[in-house]
């Protein structure tokens, strides 16, 4: 099965893989979703999906700086997803919608 | 290191200054501030013998992160004084709030030029982001700037977690998130190919992220809605701050983390020949898109934003061959990329805020009412254009000779690059051409004289440094 990349053991891939298809379930979720709230949820999910990878990682390296990435990852996300709502708060006030589509003004 | 600590602090008393009653000040508290840690930077660097380890090895200081460092802040010091009028009574409601989102942006971009841990490159990263997304909503009631804001938001949240899968990747295959580590694990791996799936993947995700950050396309989708719906001073930093930060980002990654500065480019091309096509054609795709849609906008702060791609498509030429010649050009480039921006951003802030339009047929006539704009407006357009004697003229040239000099195989990619310059020459004209060829039309837009004066002065700056290059020379040959 993991025939591309032998170093790996069988565990090691198979976090791998899960946190690929996670990763890639989050990419799928931001590009085809209305919900702004959902693809909120979709960015966190890409997060998420790099934390699991980077224990794994640590895991494997036997080296603690892959887990203390992690928590400035936590901490960065927490900060992120404040600075999204609010804004998610100010369209709400002028739109009366979190849909993604009743922002089309700007093109050309 | 003290300048990235004085920073910081300036940023948190740009943040209480309203609490404490200083809100009347604020512009010239941030601008004072911003010069003397100019001025630190600076005495800094002179003082400095050798390289220095800081933060735990997590950042070094060294000459290329005292000049960039000095870059990225004469950039927010030319900005502020650019924006004075942005800070008058009546303009804007929480100017301190704004000083001190942009004062922590420079901290964000201070940490992107002397990383040489890729935690520091992700939360600089971060640091520079999180205070722009903010900013791009500052105009709150204004729809379109909450449109721009939320599609900033949403984009930069995505490149980052792609960025960070890639760091992951890396991390796996190397071990390492220390530059050198990672360069040293890289060489392991390419003799002993067992992860080298794991690291093209990482490269190529890291690559995607930050191309996002300096909006390289096919990632550039986001950057004319977000430049054209932000308020006007805010896309003058977005587009010259920020996009020169992470190009020095990109440069410390791809210079010390990915291949040598000392090897010769030639081993480098044998060891890493995808990045180097992914790097050629993400530059070459930038130049066309960028030059090739801009021809077809009507108002001049898109067709800013696309020039704005079009110049990172230049730029990216440098990254792909990482020597002490081409990042001298990259830091020429950038220096002549900003202040011909913020010139253009500054004349079309004003233009907007007398006419309440930003379109082409808002120029029409200005040559005759403003004589004076008129005239900053073209030498900014010339140096973006590249046409002599501005120092837009020298950089390009300087871009490309440096290219050149490596290898004369480049000369596809330059020639192309040569054409992209051709086709932008159409629409930096189409303004000229609107402000001086045009019935008069317009009425006289009114500037402070203090503004002007400053105006005046930024924009001589590009005929004087054109005429007389040495002096980003210098500095330019001293970074490696």
């Amino acid at each position: 099965m993991n025939s591309f990349l032998p170093e790996l053991s069988n565990v090691y891939f198979n976090y791998l893989l899960l946190s690929s298809v996670l990763f890639c379930i989050g990419v799928i979720g931001v590009i085809i979703r209305k919900n702004i709230i959902i693809i909120f949820m979709s960015i966190e999910l890409m997060l998420n999906a790099v934390n699991l990878l980077l224990v794994n990682f640590s895991n494997m390296h036997n080296d603690p700086n892959g887990q203390v990435f992690v928590f400035f990852i936590m901490v960065v996300a927490a900060a992120e997803v404040t600075v999204g709502l609010a804004i998610l708060v100010m369209v709400y006030r002028n739109t009366g919608s979190v849909n993604i589509d009743t922002l089309k003004n700007l093109k050309g | 290191m003290n300048a990235l600590i004085a920073t910081s602090v300036l940023g948190l008393f740009a943040m209480i200054s309203e609490i404490i009653g200083l809100k009347k000040w604020i512009w010239l508290i941030s601008t004072i501030g911003i010069a003397g840690i100019l001025g630190l930077t600076v005495y800094e660097a002179i003082a400095m013998n050798g390289t220095q380890e800081v933060f735990y090895g997590m950042m070094r200081q060294d000459n290329f992160s005292s000049i960039f460092s000095g870059l990225l802040l004469f950039i927010t010091l030319l900005w502020f004084l650019l924006a004075k009028d942005h800070y008058r009574e009546g303009n804007h409601a929480n100017p301190s709030d704004q000083s001190a989102l942009i004062i922590f942006a420079t901290v964000g971009g201070l940490i992107l030029t002397s990383y040489t841990n890729l935690t520091m490159l992700f939360l600089g990263i971060e640091i520079v982001s999180i205070p722009m997304f903010i900013l791009a909503g500052s105009d709150k009631k204004n729809i379109l700037s909450n449109e721009s804001s939320l599609k900033y938001f949403i984009m930069g949240a995505f490149a980052t977690g792609i960025m960070l899968f890639g760091i992951a990747l890396l991390y796996g295959a190397t071990g390492s998130f220390d530059l050198a580590g990672i360069s040293n694990g890289l060489q392991m791996t390419f003799q002993n190919p067992n992860m080298i799936f794991l690291v093209l993947i990482g490269i190529t995700f890291l690559m995607v992220g930050l191309a996002f950050k300096v909006s390289a396309a096919p990632f550039h989708f986001w950057v004319p809605d977000v430049y054209e719906g932000a308020p006007t001073v805010i896309t003058a930093f977005m587009s010259t701050f920020v996009k020169t930060a992470a190009f020095v980002a990109f440069l410390r990654l791809f210079g010390y983390g990915f291949s040598h500065y000392g090897e010769s480019w030639m081993k480098l091309f044998e060891n890493y020949p995808i990045w180097w096509y992914q790097l050629l054609f993400l530059a070459a795709i930038t130049i066309l898109v960028g030059n090739i849609i801009a021809v077809s906008q009507n108002n001049l702060k898109r067709t800013l934003a696309y020039s704005g791609i079009a110049q990172a498509g230049y730029v990216l030429l440098t990254i792909i061959v990482p020597t002490a010649d081409t990042t001298s050009a990259l830091f020429i480039y950038t220096a002549s990329y900003s202040i011909a921006t913020l010139v253009a951003f500054t004349a079309l802030y004003h233009v907007q805020k007398a006419k309440n339009d930003y379109s082409f047929d808002a120029f029409r006539g200005l040559g005759k009412s403003n004589p004076g704009i008129a005239v900053v407006l073209t030498l900014a357009m010339l140096s973006l254009g590249g046409i002599p004697p501005t120092l837009g003229f020298f950089a390009k040239f300087y871009l490309f000779k440096s290219i050149l000099a490596l290898q004369p195989e480049f000369i596809f990619i330059i020639l192309l690059a040569i054409l992209g310059s051709l086709i932008s020459l159409y629409y930096y004209f189409k303004v000229i051409i609107s402000m001086f060829g045009g019935e008069e039309t317009s009425t006289k837009v009114e500037i402070n004289l203090s503004d002007r004066i400053i105006l005046y002065a930024v924009a001589a700056l590009i005929i004087i440094l054109g005429l007389i290059p040495g002096i980003l020379l210098e500095l330019g040959s001293m970074i490696i």
